[in-house]
């Protein structure tokens, strides 16, 4: 019996796709250059069923991956040549709210934004915010340890999952953490966050849940240039204020974004900066005068400060948008999501400014600036020749210099099919090995999401293919 | 220590681990249980590994060796209005950098904004096979590769050999307040807390003692703590402030629990499932109720997940982790698991 003879016998026929049409609406996923047409998609429905295809895939030695909304950015969701996809959408339930202990159990398939819908009756939110927030799937944010505006007051989602189900690529399946704020022995749970598909498949999981704050004060800054942005960002860290958030855009992501939402960003200015202030009332209330000065004295061309939730929301709104407007600046464009010491950011800006001369593309910046997260969005034209080429070129260079730097590959969307081939210029051959050492002790026939996070020779042909559907319609982003 | 000493001293330690047959790592013994048996194995006394290697306060980020004793790390921090948020408790008794995560030692101010694993970004560490490698990095945020600083926190010493240690840090709050209210029962005490929890009133710490007294501190800005305090009282009755004095005394007597040669420590993360489980002796409760700390005579046992500070822990037992210990530590130098 051949594999996709035995996912049928096991699952009814709609529920099992082999047929060439609609497998094509797997073969990407945010990142839409990749392009690869699994031999079969599987719908689960539940643990039983996800454990029963995982042994199937090992018993005929068949790679598989596990799959939510398929809004990876790395292209950590591409599905393997003559490989399964484990679509988990349909295990969607949030399982249990336990308000006594401020945690939630869902299953994979639960989007991100859902949590947080279904706890906020009770004063609760989920922390984690990646902007694809709608639509993404907590079985894709463990996998690739998602991030969002908040990271350095909040942690990424590992620091917000307390425990999971997991089922090992052999389908064995094995319990990390648990229903409890703190766990005893190893840190598995923390282990398998961010391991990007490679270790198995979470069926279960154990959410952390927060207090929403009481109050926020989302302020919008404008400057002259982007170096003054990066230091009026230091001087609020170095003041001992602990913001929710700090972001920064640069002009032409603003004019970007104000075509496509009219967010009032400040005219005449060449960055803006956008910080937020969240708490109890009283305590907001005595740090506004205290980051107000802060604003004041750093040669701001313009200090907005948000009137009401809604004003803030559009303020929001702008930033969270400027990706998919940047789409509309030009047909094709790559992120990058580097991370270097916030100390660099202005360094790391002129730098990725003479990069983007010398190669001739336009480069719009977007940045999480509290925790130094980078989202440079290079933009090219796949219709003209080697531009695409160029592109990828100029986006290595960035990559390499946040490593120089002293930073990371990625701050949030992981390494995927991607960056594979920049994950040694971070750690050296020992700590690889040993990588790679753990991959084999826990999935020997590197069976699970094979080809991802390390590099392997041959990877799947680049196609231009423009902007993903959901990202057309502003449900996704790439930031 | 200069770099050259401290290279060297790391790659005397890695030759130990690939020579020796069995290791046993220890700091400075604070807490004894951690380590399985030094019968019969090499110890690695990680105390000369000590010194702050790098400090970047506008970073929020430190990194230091792992035999670094946390009050000279804490005072490098509170020279610069910074501190470790997760809490760590044995400070004064000298605990190291790299026991408090074997051991995942975090304090009260863990409620606020995590446990040791929410502070650890890098990690060198050595493997079984006595090879020095890298987890994480020094930035505050990264998702490159895999998850090593978490793995090693709890890990007690069986996975690695942890050498030095990467946290990401906080600005240090202008002052605390603390408060305490009296209820007649558990039972009440666990309402009153899961009611103060959901609030947004941002509680740096919510402890419950032996005798079911509620006791909450807040942390931030000074002119706005006593109207804080003030506003939680209105809708929850009953709180007194403390005056400073005492409060600085409860939490530094929290902190450090000092050993006792008849009885172990326990550290047990519950919830209202296992609640009922617990042996009936006085237990304080840390972290809005979510860990028990309480004491057993040595040679007396739990069935439950927990760890010893002065004995054999219990850990829970996990597929993923037996396959993690056989690339980690392919020839068990380091003891087996708990």
């Amino acid at each position: 019996m051949t594999i996709t003879e035995a996912l049928r016998k096991l699952l009814p026929p709609d529920r099992c796709l082999v047929d060439k049409a609609a497998l094509a609406a797997y073969a990407s996923d945010g990142v839409t250059a990749f392009h690869v047409v699994p031999l079969a998609v599987v719908l689960v429905e539940s643990h039983q069923e996800v454990v029963e295809v995982v042994s199937l895939c090992h018993l005929h030695h068949v790679p598989f991956v596990a799959r939510g909304s398929g809004t990876s950015l790395s292209g950590g969701s591409v599905p393997i040549e003559n490989g399964v996809v484990i679509a988990m959408n349909r295990m969607n339930r949030i399982i249990k709210v336990d308000l006594e202990a401020c945690l939630a159990v869902v299953e994979p398939g639960v989007t991100n934004l859902s949590v947080t819908k279904a706890v906020q009756p009770f004063g609760l939110h989920y922390a984690p915010d990646p902007s694809s927030q709608q639509v993404c799937t907590l079985g894709g944010n463990v996998a690739f340890n998602s991030g969002g505006a908040h990271c350095l007051k909040y942690g990424m989602t590992s620091n917000h999952i307390l425990g999971m189900k997991v089922v090992l690529p052999d389908g064995t399946v094995s319990e990390l953490g648990g229903p409890f704020a703190e766990g005893v022995g190893p840190d598995v749970t923390g282990m398998f966050c961010g391991t990007e598909g490679l270790m198995g498949i979470a069926t279960e999981i154990y959410l952390r849940l927060l207090p929403r704050a009481e109050r926020y004060h989302t302020i919008l800054v404008g400057y002259q240039t982007l170096e003054q942005a990066g230091d009026a960002v230091a001087a609020v860290v170095e003041s001992g204020l602990l913001p929710g958030a700090m972001e920064i855009m640069d002009r032409l992501a603003m004019d970007a974004a104000e075509a496509a939402v009219q967010s009032d960003f400040p005219a005449g200015s060449e960055a803006c900066l956008i910080v937020e202030l969240e708490g109890p009332a009283e305590q907001v209330t005595a740090e506004v005068p205290k980051l107000e000065s802060i604003l004041r004295r750093s040669d701001s061309v313009e200090v907005r400060i948000a009137k009401d939730a809604e004003d803030r929301m559009r303020i929001w709104k702008g930033r969270k948008s400027a990706f998919s407007a940047v789409g509309r600046l030009s047909p094709d464009f790559i992120v990058q999501d580097g991370v270097v010491p916030r100390r660099r950011l202005g360094q790391a800006l002129r730098r990725i400014d003479e990069l983007s001369k010398a190669c001739g593309l336009r480069v719009a910046n977007v940045f999480h600036a509290g925790d130094g997260n980078l989202h440079p969005l290079i933009l090219y034209d796949g219709r003209n020749q080697g531009e695409l080429e160029r592109a990828e070129a100029l986006a290595g260079k960035i990559l390499l210099m946040c490593v120089e730097m002293g930073g990371s590959i990625t701050g949030e969307h992981g390494v995927g099919l991607e960056k594979r081939d920049y994950l040694p210029a971070m750690f050296d051959s020992s700590s690889m090995q040993l990588m790679r050492d753990i991959r084999s002790a826990v999935d020997p026939s590197e069976l699970s999401n094979q080809g991802k996070m390390f590099p392997v020779t041959g990877a799947p042909a680049l196609v231009m293919r423009g902007l993903h559907p959901m990202e057309k319609t502003g449900l996704i982003s790439r930031e | 220590m200069n770099p050259t000493s401290q290279h060297e001293l790391i790659q005397h330690l890695a030759d130990k681990v690939k020579t020796c047959s069995r290791i046993a790592v220890t700091g400075n013994g604070t807490k004894p249980g951690m380590v399985e048996s030094t019968t019969g194995a090499t110890v690695l006394q990680l105390n000369d590994l000590a010194g702050i290697i790098e400090y970047e306060p506008s970073e929020y980020t430190i990194t230091v060796l792992a035999g670094t004793k946390l009050s000279d790390l804490i005072r490098q921090l509170d020279s610069c209005g910074q501190y470790l948020p997760f809490d760590p408790l044995l400070v004064d008794a000298g605990a190291t950098v790299g026991g408090t995560i074997g051991a995942n030692a975090s304090g009260p101010g863990r409620f606020r904004y995590g446990g040791v694993r929410d502070f650890i970004i890098g990690v060198q560490f050595i493997d079984g096979r006595g090879r020095v490698v890298r987890g994480g990095g020094q930035v505050v945020k990264n998702a490159a590769g895999f998850d090593f600083p978490k793995l090693l926190v709890g890990s007690a010493g069986r996975l690695g050999v942890i050498t030095e240690v990467t946290f990401k840090v906080f600005p240090n709050p202008e002052a605390s307040l603390t408060a305490s209210t009296n209820t007649t029962s558990l039972l009440e005490a666990r309402k009153l807390v899961s009611q103060l929890r959901v609030k947004p009133y941002d509680l740096d710490a919510i402890e419950v003692d032996p005798d079911s007294r509620v006791i909450i501190r807040l942390a931030g800005h000074a002119e706005a703590l006593s109207s804080r305090l003030s506003r939680i009282r209105q809708e929850v009755p009953g709180f007194d402030q403390w005056d400073s004095e005492q409060a600085v005394l409860f939490w530094q007597k929290l902190n450090h629990p000092a050993p006792d040669p008849s009885l172990h420590r326990i550290r047990m993360p519950v919830n209202a499932e296992t609640l009922p489980l617990l042996p009936k002796i006085p237990i304080h409760f840390s972290s809005a109720m979510s860990v028990a700390s309480f004491r057993i005579p040595s040679g007396s046992s739990l069935d439950l997940p927990h760890t010893n500070f002065d004995g054999v822990s219990v850990w829970p037992k996990s597929a993923f982790l037996d396959r993690l210990k056989a690339a980690l530590d392919p020839e068990n130098k380091f003891g087996s698991l708990f």
